[in-house]
């Protein structure tokens, strides 16, 4: 199963995404891949929040943030939380200098890891709603962002958006897993 | 007359023009100008309200300029509102017109759709 999860920032995500994934792994491999390239103490902290919330849960943690393909074999059989596309492709279209081909080529990769697992929960920021005046590159950035989603979604079976840590579920659903809408 | 609404970049005016088969001249793009005879969709509202603000239109001022609403098919809106209230003025000025024209149209809407990740979700 392949589920997308949008949701905005500290909505509850990563904690629905892990619950969903130990659903679906069922006491079978679970991977928690991590893109977070830390830039600063502060990005440091949130990391070390995250390993301590996932401590005991039974993830083993890739961390790669880029060029996901090179590590796709290790998620084979397995299922994988992915997070986040957000930072992603942020690596991806500023980690190197400027690539106007990030979006494009993101969306290709995380489609074709998503294949190669057995299950994939994917997390990704809602950030389309504030009415904010982008500026360049960033409005490059948010364009590109809302075309993974849309090609991610469009491929994946379900998509939910997250409001407080309860799954708003727009296509699909996640009844396999036993949680019906306003239950989980 | 369907209102549809979303996030930037959701697909929006693809669901409009594809579900009510329009192109061309049907579609009255509002950065550009105003809807005529002909126009089926009007969209980018938001840009039309911001117009209206800089104007200092009240809600009602704003819609007499899209009136009669249902001559159309639909009319397609960014949602603007689900950020941080803007440090400028006219920033929260916008949206407040913004908001209150959606309010509007939405109460004169035979359906309320939103567009999220391409996905429609009927709201009313």
């Amino acid at each position: 199963m392949r589920i997308l999860l949008l949701g905005g920032s500290k909505s509850g995500k990563s904690g629905l995404a892990q619950e969903l994934s130990s659903m679906l792994a069922s006491g079978g491999r679970k991977i928690y891949w991590a893109t977070m390239e830390p830039v600063d103490g502060e990005d440091e902290a949130r990391i070390e929040k995250h390993i301590e919330d996932r401590l005991g849960m039974g993830f083993e943690t890739i961390e790669c943030g880029k060029s996901l393909l090179a590590r796709a074999d290790e998620a084979e059989g397995a299922t994988v939380l992915f997070d986040s596309v957000t930072a992603y492709l942020a690596n991806e279209m500023f980690g190197g200098g400027f690539d106007e081909n990030a979006p494009e080529r993101a969306a290709g990769e995380l489609l074709e890891l998503s294949l190669s697992c057995d299950n994939f929960v994917c997390v990704c920021d809602e950030l389309f709603r504030g009415g904010e005046d982008h500026e360049g590159l960033t409005e490059d950035y948010v364009r590109g962002l809302a075309m993974i989603c849309r090609t991610l979604a469009a491929h994946f079976d379900t998509v939910c958006e997250v409001v407080c840590g309860v799954p708003h579920t727009v296509k699909g659903s996640l009844d396999p897993l036993g949680i019906t809408a306003g239950t989980a | 007359m369907e209102l549809i609404l979303g996030g930037a970049f959701q697909g929006k005016l693809t669901y409009a023009s594809e579900k009510y088969g329009l192109s061309g001249e049907a579609l009255c793009d509002l950065v550009t100008g105003l809807p005529d005879a002909g126009t089926k969709c009007v969209y980018h509202l938001e840009a039309f309200t911001k117009q209206a603000a800089k104007k200092g239109l009240t809600a009602l001022e704003a819609l007499e300029l899209l009136m009669p609403v249902s001559r159309f098919c639909a009319v397609v809106s960014r949602e603007i509102g689900n950020g941080i209230v803007p440090m400028a003025a006219f920033e929260r000025e916008w949206r407040e017109l913004h908001g209150a024209v959606l309010k509007e149209l939405a109460s004169r809407a035979e359906r309320v759709t939103r567009i999220f990740c391409g996905i429609p979700e009927v709201l009313k």
